[in-house]
């Protein structure tokens, strides 16, 4: 681990983008101008599980501006999958969830389009549909989503273990097992056992920015797509295998993203986008309101967990037994979520020394719209059941929920139950921090106000695997100073500043300096996508791998001028010298100038970490984690039982990111969790009707304002690092661990102020006012109202 | 409806925009927000809802702040709009996009022009806003990634900056 410059990793430097989003002149998908650009539009299923028995295109191929009408039958319409590819990009045959693409059409004004739309029609065959994951999973479901599944091809992921349709069950496209120990002796060992089942909400992201994308022909006959896609490299590869297009004729660019939070990252709108552009041979814009993307996705998944715990007399947790099952709704396809299974094992165990554990998670297809990852992918879901299961045994045992906890936190160089150790780790002192911020041992005291109020904790970890490596390149030159080229994008997340930061710190210059080239796959070197809490880490150690060859280039090329040894050279704001002899230098323009036949100079990195494969039996490995980040929640949450409803008065955040590159970005990233998480935890749930989204719109799907989020004293935020030996100047992940631990803190203040726990999210006033109720002994009568 | 004859309903359009004076002629179906964006190339407004939930297309007309996606673009005839490609003075930036920097209130900036824009209507008004009334001025633009916290700082930066200490007033 180098020392930290002064002045710039480490500290709150300002961030490189701010200055274009203040002035507007930011440019985001949908500001480019594009000559000439045809509209797109869908037309959609309105059955949650059809045939298509047969579409009539031959009325909208006739109307005059109309360029292209493709359906389900064009040759073109590929199976895609990031990693299971069971999703045809317009549906073929079967229709599976309530706004499945059956034809899309290319006119050259919107108005065209509704047009051509209208003159579609299509003989539909409904089909009996299934919209809860436990009907969907149980083996003997009469609905089978995907007859054919068995035929479908999937990537081959090196260390997964794939265990697609078990026990009969034709709806679960992924089951996972993790075991440890010997459970069934906890269990006789036990005395006392406690069971719980816990459940979360289909939700939005609602990033501010809603889908824009454009594609076009360019005049050599490259196909130009400029979308919001958060993963660059893997966009521009599915349009080149999926159309067998060679790979310099593709070319993708991502401008700003004005917020992800896992809604992009698959192959698909691009995919559609490209065909589209194929057929109609036009530019072509393709983009999807906020009210398609509420109704039609792609989601955040729901989730239900069981718990089941073998514990003592004196709280000690001797086993644990986790079956957790999640819907990805109709497929798998758009999105990485086939990976929660897999992430949610291994999440399970990266916090407590349990030592007797079994773990089995089914992801299950539904005709729900598709699901995707969002924040944490899953964690925050799985991290609602655990943590409310940790308080459920510290209520049943009499221990204090802090002490139960720290109890059972792993320790610096600890391995978990799967095998993985904990190379650094700071959850007990983000435990520590976060119930000290809020003064846990005073409480909190009662008010005359009709309110009632408690306080709860919740402690997760989050992790980020294991995976190939980034590719990025510090470039040099008289013309353009410094440059670095990566491939993840600034969704809002503050990539662009943290690549600076390290830049910088490396070859000695102040922040500004460096430039951050456009993300434009003609120019910018493959690397994964923006997920995972990531791209500080691999990137950031391609920037400082990068930085550093371009450094002992520059100085390579000023011994020889110079005619000393390298290693006697210093580079300081942009100065060449002689160490000990500043007047023996040059600036780095002149020594580029000087040596301009050699060309310009041009740093490499590529970073990543070889994991070590499951173990099919066990579940266990050695290394499939990069590293875990933890993080901790303390909050006091204020209940109208009147009412139903919930206010989050109070926040204390303790966070292990590892070494912060920026601490105040640090903040920014918990302080929108903590927005993000207030509103998953209180109102935010998409309400479904036979498979159809009911409050489709802004209007009806409230995200928290700026008068929902505690503020001033009521808000305090620790940063607590643990720097980890692989990361850059010891830095982890923040992204989501700032949201992981969020909700089942509310969960748990709740249960305080009411003695009363809501199993499923959110705590919405309705369901908070008919648990109230339901315990007082007053259940509600057919119109919601309790019989008092 | 063919080409001419939609083009016979078009109404002239006699805007103010950032100081400089634009007519044009617009279908009178028009969104402010789209003749903005796509006739004038002001792009800094965005349009992230569609329906006046989000804030993200705010733009001042004659000082108010407007939701342009729910303005038709006649309505704004004759009238003055400050957009926020206007906001600074040339090079120099206005105090509120200067704290906006400083305090650390942008992530992605999709909800940044409008919010500024909505903040600038506040300040106009209510030099003196205490942090209440700015999280009441504010509540009607959404923003997914701040948390609104540093935000809030920054407006009330602003304040101080441009209002002067309190006992000068």
């Amino acid at each position: 681990m180098s020392a930290a410059r002064p002045g710039v990793v480490g500290h709150g430097t300002l961030r490189v983008d701010d200055l274009q989003k203040v002035s507007g002149a930011a440019r985001f998908a949908a500001d480019y101008a594009v000559p000439g650009l045809c509209h797109a539009a869908l037309l959609r299923s309105p059955h949650a599980h059809a045939r298509i028995l047969a579409i009539d295109t031959a009325a909208a191929t006739r109307l005059p501006g109309v360029h292209a009408v493709v359906t389900g039958m064009d040759p073109l319409n590929k199976m895609q999958g990031l990693e299971y590819a069971d999703q045809h990009i317009i549906a073929r045959d079967r229709v599976r969830y309530v706004g499945e693409p059956v034809a899309a059409v290319v006119a050259d004004s919107e108005r065209l389009c509704a047009r051509a739309l209208a003159a579609l029609r299509v003989d539909y065959a409904p089909l009996p549909a299934v919209f809860d994951m436990q009907e969907a999973m149980a083996p003997d479901c009469p609905v089978v989503i995907h007859p054919d599944a068995g035929q479908y091809t999937r990537k081959p992921i090196p260390m997964d273990l794939w265990r697609p349709f078990p026990d009969g069950r034709q709806n679960v496209w992924q089951s996972w097992e993790g075991r440890a120990g010997d459970l069934a002796a906890a269990f006789r060992e036990a005395d006392l056992v406690v069971e719980n089942r816990f459940a979360t909400q289909r939700a939005s992201h609602v990033a501010l920015e809603t889908y824009h994308a454009e594609g076009w022909f360019d005049d050599d006959g490259t196909l130009v797509l400029r979308t919001k896609n958060k993963a660059i490299t893997s966009s521009r590869d599915h349009i080149v295998r999926l159309f067998g297009i060679p790979a310099d004729k593709v070319r993708v660019l991502v401008p700003y993203i004005g917020g992800d939070f896992g809604s992009s990252g698959g192959p698909f709108p691009e995919t559609l986008l490209a065909l589209l552009v194929l057929r109609s041979q036009r530019p072509v814009r393709l983009a999807f309101t906020r009210d398609e993307i509420l109704a039609y996705g792609p989601h955040k998944p729901g989730r239900v967990t069981w718990l089941r715990d073998a514990v003592l007399r004196d709280g000690t947790i001797i086993g644990r037994e986790i079956g957790s099952v999640f819907e990805s709704g109709a497929y798998t396809g758009t999105s990485n979520i086939v990976i929660y299974v897999t992430y949610s094992a291994t999440g399970a165990v990266g916090l407590y020394r349990i030592p007797n554990f079994h773990y089995q998670g089914y992801g299950v297809y539904t005709n729900l719209p598709p699901g995707c990852a969002f924040r944490g992918i899953g964690s925050p879901d799985l991290t609602w059941a655990i943590e409310q299961q940790m308080d459920a045994v510290a209520a049943a045992t009499g221990v204090d929920p802090l002490e139960l906890r720290r109890r059972h936190v792993l320790e610096q160089g600890e391995r978990n139950v799967l095998g993985q150790v904990a190379d650094s780790i700071a959850a007990r002192e983000c435990l520590d921090s976060a119930a000290e911020q809020i003064a846990w041992t005073r409480g909190v005291s009662a008010r005359p106000d009709g309110w009632v109020r408690g306080l709860g904790l919740s402690l997760a970890c989050q992790l980020t695997p294991t995976g190939p490596p980034a590719k990025v390149e510090v470039r040099i030159t008289a013309e353009h100073g410094i440059e670095v080229l990566h491939s993840a994008t600034e969704v809002g997340q503050g990539i662009d500043t943290v690549v600076a930061q390290i830049a910088a710190e490396t070859l000695a210059v102040p922040v500004q300096s460096v430039a951050i080239g456009e993300r434009d796959t003609r120019r910018t070197p493959d690397g994964p996508r923006t997920s995972g809490s990531r791209s500080t880490f691999y990137i950031g150690n391609s920037v400082l791998q990068a930085a550093h060859d371009a450094r002992t280039q520059l100085l390579a090329r000023a011994a020889v001028l110079l005619a000393v040894a390298p290693g006697q050279l210093r580079l300081d704001g942009g100065q060449v010298s002689v160490d000990g002899h500043p007047e023996r230098g040059m600036s780095v323009p002149a020594l580029l100038a000087a040596t301009r036949a050699a060309g310009p100079v041009i740093g490499r990195g590529e970073f990543g970490l070889q994991g070590v494969p499951f173990d099919a039996a066990t579940g266990h490995s050695e290394k499939w984690v990069a590293y875990y980040s933890y993080g901790a929640y303390a909050v006091q949450v204020a209940v109208n039982p009147a009412t139903g409803e919930v206010r989050v008065e109070r926040v204390a955040a303790a966070i292990d990111m590892g070494q912060p590159i920026n601490p105040t970005m640090c903040r920014q990233q918990i302080q929108g969790a903590i927005a993000q998480g207030i509103g998953m935890s209180i109102y935010e749930e998409l309400l479904f009707e036979e498979g159809r989204v009911c409050n489709a719109s802004l209007m009806n799907y409230k995200i928290p304002l700026t008068v929902d989020i505690p503020q001033g004293d009521d808000l305090r935020i620790a940063l607590c690092p643990s720097p980890e030996q692989h990361g850059p100047f010891g830095a982890k992940g923040l992204g989501e661990i700032a949201l992981t631990p969020f909700y089942a803190a509310v969960g748990n203040a709740f249960f305080a102020a009411t003695g009363v726990r809501i199993a499923t999210l959110p705590l919405s006033k309705e369901r908070v006012y008919a648990a109230l109720c339901a315990a007082a002994g007053q259940p509600l009568d057919a119109t919601g109202s309790a019989r008092r | 409806m063919d080409r001419a004859q939609e083009q016979a309903l078009y109404v002239p359009l006699t805007l103010q925009v950032n100081g400089r004076s634009v007519t044009l002629h617009v279908a009178p179906w028009r969104l402010l927000a789209d003749v903005l964006r796509d006739d004038l190339g002001l792009t800094g407004l965005k349009v992230a809802c569609g329906s006046g939930e989000c804030g993200s297309c705010t733009v001042l007309v004659d000082g108010e702040a407007i939701r342009s996606c729910m303005m038709l673009a006649p309505q704004a005839h004759g009238r003055t709009l400050l957009t926020i490609e206007g906001l600074a003075a040339g090079e120099r930036l206005h105090p509120l996009q200067r704290a906006f920097i400083e305090h650390f209130a942008v992530q992605c900036g999709y909800c940044i022009p409008g919010m500024i824009m909505a903040a600038k209507a506040l300040l106009d008004r209510q030099p003196r806003p205490t942090a209440d009334a700015v999280n009441q001025a504010l509540c009607g633009n959404l923003c997914r990634c701040t948390g609104y916290v540093y935000i809030v700082d920054a407006v009330l930066a602003a304040a101080r900056e441009l209002a002067g200490p309190e006992d000068a007033a």
